[in-house]
């Protein structure tokens, strides 16, 4: 499998970055919880992307192993939505 | 290279192109299922910890709340978590997971010196990581970072669900990282007596897909479990 060292770089520049950015905006003044959760997450999901996409070569994967993967570990992130939405859905009854 | 090569053989191996998998090699599509299936741990824990934070009127039983008497089960009130010495362990995994690909690179282009510095410096990361660990919970490195450490600030396992799940779940990972440190010195005892001179990075390849777990999941307890305020 060929190597691309300086793709490698870039996406530990990306993975600092967004740490930062994480941790910068947990002090952000007056953001609002949902604003901050959301953004959040989202960087979360994109860090763990990037690792699994990038530096576990999903990307050199066929499409079949990289669906696969990205199905099982689906599961779990729908059923948290579900937890959510049923939380929120009790919150708001 | 045939990909019937017995077990003795150590030349580069050009596994068969498959259909459905392409060039996956058994070892590789092993660790990927084992993967999957400690991800689905993590995930369990990761949820009862939402469901049980989700639900509770009072996650941590901080000075205010301990002074009007609302936490009377508990000797003192609990300690916040280190975001930003986190952030710096973070970093650090951060930096051992780039070390592990270019660890991963020099095998596959045969240039050995760089592939075995880079290993160790990823073993380094890993066991400086653990140390990180270590200060956090008993404060082992006080003299260096002036902080008692959790347990002695009141944050006791069992005591309440946010102390109970916060060393679930870093604890349940931490031994992660001890597993992947040792995995990885034997990689690099192997690499250091020229196992994979020839440029067959299998093993390096499938040793670095744990590794990299290890980073993924704790990206997300880092985000769960520590920046998400309470």
């Amino acid at each position: 499998m060929a190597v691309n060292k300086k793709k490698y770089w870039q996406i530990f520049a990306w993975l600092t970055i967004l740490t930062a950015l994480e941790v910068g905006v947990v002090y952000i003044p007056g953001i609002s919880m949902t604003a901050l959760v959301s953004c959040l997450i989202l960087m979360a999901i994109g860090k763990a992307a990037l690792v699994a996409y990038y530096f576990m070569h999903l990307n050199h994967e066929t499409k079949l192993v990289r669906n696969s993967v990205t199905f099982c570990l689906a599961i779990p992130a729908v059923y948290a939505i579900a937890l959510i939405g049923e939380a929120a859905w009790r919150l708001l009854a | 290279m045939s990909a019937n090569a017995d077990s003795h053989h150590h030349g580069p191996v050009d596994w068969p192109q498959e259909e459905h998998v392409g060039k996956i090699t058994p070892g590789k599509l092993g660790m990927w299922i084992f993967l999957l299936s400690d991800a689905f741990s993590f995930s369990g824990l990761l949820l009862a910890y939402g469901i049980r934070r989700g639900a509770s009127d009072m996650w941590r039983c901080s000075e205010e709340l301990f002074n009007q008497g609302l936490c009377p089960w508990l000797e003192r009130p609990e300690p916040e978590l280190g975001i930003n010495f986190t952030a710096g362990l973070t970093f650090l995994l951060i930096c051992s997971s780039v070390s592990m690909v270019m660890a991963y690179a020099g095998v596959v282009e045969k240039d050995m010196k760089s592939a075995k510095m880079w290993m160790g410096i990823t073993i380094l990361g890993g066991f400086l990581f653990l140390c990180g660990q270590m200060q956090e919970y008993f404060g082992t490195f006080e003299a260096i970072f002036h902080h008692e450490g959790l347990i002695r600030e009141g944050l006791i396992f069992g005591q309440s669900n946010y102390a109970t799940t916060f060393y679930a779940i870093t604890a349940f990972h931490g031994m992660h990282v001890l597993t992947g440190v040792i995995y990885l010195t034997v990689i690099w005892i192997k690499m250091l007596k020229g196992h994979f001179d020839d440029g067959n990075a299998n093993m390096v390849e499938i040793a670095g897909l744990f590794w990299h777990f290890v980073d993924l999941v704790w990206i997300l307890v880092f985000t769960l479990i520590y920046l998400i305020p309470l």
